[in-house]
């Protein structure tokens, strides 16, 4: 119960926040330009008319501060408000962009947490060891490195290994191929042949960071009292390192990968762009590009929702870990 | 003015990166003949070859149809109509070569028939039907026409009305295959009508002409077509497919299968077309562009002069530039050949400097030809300092200490100078034009519009860079811009209200590109506008395709493709 109410304290003190990013947010694209702009510059001119209904509908004809209360109003009844296009539905829009995100995101974070754990203690147990220094140069290159151009590098290596085994193994863009191939296993492999090189780029960024801070915290628990009195007590290396150090040593890093969901989300921007992805990403680049304010603030909205509820998450492992942190009020 | 949007996503960031990498894997392509050798109009003749039945091709397209009526004022998008060319008949059609053809696959003619009241009869091959067997008759017409025209539909909301509300009815004969329009007045342009035709039956079925024109035909993929291909699969954000239209009345079409892959950043079209995934680009050109996708083997990369063009604009409003001594001396004190050399030449070489507002080099109006130098003949544009001095000077300005001061003795103030946010091109055009001007004791403080449609239209600005897009035809382009309702840059002249009107009245082509050029060179000698250089299309596309070209009209590379496919001829 204890843990339940804290929980509630944290998103009643997440409303205000929202409510404050919104309007700040709403503000800045509202004011960023004119969504009819394309329209207004046509030639040969659009019939005023057109251009007054297009205003009509998405509200331009009111004042800001007005907008920015019909569209909470609209939010708190379920509805996002018109978008730019003026077809699209923004929250059915939103669904399937954040099922494309979340496909590649959840299985590169889980290959970039396994990878990091791995690579993490390996190099704690063999501190300045070869292997050490290879994984911490490893790390270090990639944390240097942009995802941007780590992706259009793969992409290259990509376009190189297809034209060496004759045949199109690899895809640069999209998350599969227009005309899939007849066969199941022709699907499954055209499936993995798109997502391999944005999956392995958010890896290989994430994993960096994470291997890191692994060491770290292996290294730590490696220190401590109570694994030396492990060790010198006769229990066997592997037990030690399996069962006291790594379950200690791993608390923290699964609080990061938690607090850092967020900053996967967004790098994944960069990573749905240049790999053609319409995922979340794509998305938001869009409706800026477009300033769709009702699109841009429904995104934020997902994101917010998002940050709030993976940062209440690590508040209450934490809390679940240290019974200290239950009792501050 | 400019179509596309100038911004683009992480482009400054990452084009250097995709570019050194790219460079790097890809030299030694064969690609890129026509590139660089001097830029033409495109040609209907190009990259024409014979070809086989069978394949697929996959053209990349910048945006996902969000808006299914090309008609419609939100749908009227080039992507769009790029997707729905090959789906909606066509009575008209402009070609690479800047001309507007009658479509030989629907017509066997098109023709005034009478000259007052002006009545143009259309003749509809008798096997034209939509995909479903109904056949493509003068309903289609008339539907295609009241929803452009306020007065039949006063709530639709069309992309235009040009020419429709100049008509006065539109009837049918010969079992409907014989279409009479007769027009109010006389409209000269009426070539750049009916350019697509909207199926009458289906729309009969979804409520009232606005119920079916801004809503059904908006929202609902077709499923229905009356061009050579019919959609047969439309994925959101991703593609739309295409397959033969069994019912198709032309020649063709030879592939089996034509894909519109959606890819929002251009710059991932270079490595989709160097892996294969799509055979057919058309994007923005720029240096980096042109040289990735030369830098591709077996990839034809050629550069057409299109019908957008950039140019110089003074507002006649502001109390310095009323003086048109003051806005000559700005003109040819321009150098615009070093503009072009340091922006678009870069890539485009062989760009030659504009020499008129209404026609493009080598243009042809009914097979006359229309384009006439009025501006280098005026003496402007070619960055003679002295002469530019020489013009302030005998107005009774003095140039002094780097300044410029008045007849009346009063300095003459900074001026802004205007240009799109986020635009490279027009930023070095600026800061060229800037450094120019310095030379006269002129002052240009530069400033970005994130709306350049507001700012044009509300006249906020002293000098302005942008692009306008002509027409085929450009008599309305010529009213809506330099007649007094339309102008932006302040100067009303009533002679041109009535060389533009007496075009728009006009059918005998020599005497429209008389009017027009009148206009034309009454607008260098007022020093309004200068125009600098027709804006480049690129296209590229896989060698192995055959009938791919250029199209630098509205109409865009898909005007044809029902001629595409694999080259058969080696």
């Amino acid at each position: 119960m204890e843990i339940v109410g804290f929980a509630l304290r944290r998103l009643l003190v997440a409303i205000p926040v929202l409510l404050v990013s919104t309007f700040l947010i709403f503000l800045a694209v509202a004011k960023s330009g004119d969504p009819l702009t394309e329209l207004r510059e046509r030639q040969p001119p659009v019939p005023p008319h057109t251009i007054a209904a297009e205003e009509a509908r998405l509200g331009l004809d009111q004042p800001v501060l007005q907008r920015y209360w019909n569209w909470l109003t609209g939010v708190i009844q379920g509805d996002l408000g018109p978008s730019v296009d003026r077809n699209a539905d923004i929250g059915m829009e939103l669904g399937s962009r954040l099922g494309i995100t979340m496909r590649f995101v959840l299985i590169a974070m889980l290959i970039a947490a396994v990878l990091a754990i791995l690579v993490g203690v390996v190099s704690a147990v063999r501190q300045y060891s070869w292997l050490d220094y290879l994984f911490t140069s490893t790390g270090f290159l990639f944390l240097a490195m942009p995802s941007f151009w780590l992706a259009v590098l793969l992409k290259q290596g990509g376009i190189e290994l297809n034209a060496l085994a004759g045949q199109t193994l690899i895809y640069t863009v999209g998350d599969s191929s227009v005309i899939p191939p007849p066969t199941l296993g022709g699907r499954i492999a055209d499936l993995a042949g798109h997502m391999i090189l944005p999956t392995i780029t958010l890896v290989l960024i994430n994993f960096a960071a994470w291997s890191r801070f692994q060491r770290s915290s292996m290294l730590d628990v490696l220190g401590s009292d109570y694994v030396k009195l492990a060790t010198a007590k006769g229990l066997r290396r592997r037990t030690v390192l399996r069962k006291y150090a790594l379950r200690t040593a791993l608390t923290p890093l699964v609080t990061v990968i938690a607090l850092d969901f967020t900053a996967v989300f967004a790098g994944a921007v960069v990573t749905e762009t240049v790999f053609q992805w319409r995922g979340m990403g794509d998305y938001l680049l869009e409706s800026i590009n477009g300033r769709d304010v009702n699109a841009v603030m429904a995104w934020l909205l997902v994101a917010a929702v998002a940050v709030v509820l993976f940062n209440l998450f690590a508040d209450i492992l934490y809390a679940a870990l240290d019974p200290r942190i239950r009792r501050v009020r | 003015m400019s179509y596309r949007n100038p911004h683009r996503r992480l482009r400054a960031a990452t084009a250097a990166l995709a570019l050194l990498s790219l460079l790097a894997a890809c030299t030694g392509g064969t690609g890129g003949e026509d590139v660089g050798s001097g830029v033409q109009a495109g040609q209907v003749d190009a990259n024409q070859a014979k070809v086989g039945d069978g394949g697929t091709l996959a053209y990349s397209i910048e945006v996902d149809v969000k808006n299914w009526n090309i008609l419609h004022a939100t749908g009227d998008v080039f992507g769009y109509r790029q997707i729905l060319n090959p789906v909606l008949p066509h009575a008209m059609i402009s070609l690479p070569d800047f001309t507007m053809a009658k479509n030989d696959a629907l017509l066997t003619e098109a023709k005034v028939v009478k000259d007052s009241p002006q009545t143009v009869e259309y003749r509809i091959r008798p096997e034209a039907t939509w995909s479903d067997g109904t056949p493509i008759t003068a309903d289609d017409f008339k539907y295609t026409w009241q929803v452009q025209d306020p007065q039949q539909c006063a709530t639709c909301e069309p992309a235009t009305q040009a020419g429709y509300d100049q008509v006065a009815s539109v009837t049918g004969s010969d079992n409907g295959k014989t279409v009479t329009v007769e027009f109010k007045n006389t409209y000269q342009p009426w070539r750049l009508m009916f350019p697509h035709l909207l199926p009458a039956h289906i729309a009969a079925q979804q409520g009232d002409l606005a119920t079916s024109f801004n809503d059904y035909f908006s929202t609902t993929v077709p499923t229905w077509s009356g061009g050579p291909y019919l959609i047969d699969q439309y994925v959101p954000n991703q593609s739309v497919t295409m397959k033969k239209n069994p019912k198709w009345y032309g020649e063709g079409p030879h592939l089996d299968q034509l894909v519109f892959r959606i890819l929002t950043d251009e710059r991932q079209a270079v490595t989709a077309m160097a892996n294969n995934e799509i055979q057919v680009v058309v994007p923005r050109p720029t240096l980096d562009l042109v040289e990735q996708l030369k830098g591709i083997s077996n990839v034809t990369t050629s550069l057409a002069s299109g019908l957008v063009y950039e140019h110089l604009d003074i507002n006649t409003a502001h109390p310095a530039l009323a003086d048109v001594a003051l806005r000559r001396a700005i003109f040819t004190a321009v150098d615009r050949q070093a503009i072009i050399d340091k922006t678009i030449g870069q890539f485009a070489a062989g760009t030659k400097a504009l020499g008129n507002r209404n026609f493009m080099p080598g243009q042809k109006l009914e097979g006359v030809d229309a384009y006439v130098d009025n501006v280098t003949s005026a003496g402007l544009g070619d960055g003679n300092i002295e002469a530019a001095k020489k013009v302030l000077t005998d107005a009774g300005y003095v140039i002094g200490d780097g300044k410029l001061t008045d007849p009346k003795g009063k300095a003459v103030p900074p001026l802004r100078m205007r240009y799109s946010k986020g635009n490279q091109v027009r930023l070095d055009t600026s800061v060229l034009i800037q450094n120019q001007l310095k030379q006269l004791g002129i002052t240009l403080q530069l400033q970005e519009t994130d709306s350049l449609g507001t700012t044009v239209n509300t006249g906020d600005f002293d000098l302005i860079v942008f692009g306008t897009n002509l027409d085929v035809i450009p008599t309305a382009t010529a009213q809506s811009v330099f007649g007094s309702k339309g102008t932006h840059t302040g100067y009303q002249d009533q002679e041109i209200d009535g060389w533009v009107s007496e075009a728009a009245r006009t059918l005998d082509p020599q005497q429209v590109i008389d009017l027009l050029n009148k206009v034309d060179a009454r607008i260098s000698e007022q020093a309004v506008t200068l125009p600098i250089y027709q804006t480049p299309t690129l296209i590229a596309y896989r060698s192995d395709f055959g009938n791919v070209r250029a199209n630098p009209t509205r109409f865009g590379t898909s005007y044809n493709t029902e001629q595409w496919g694999i080259k058969s001829d080696g």
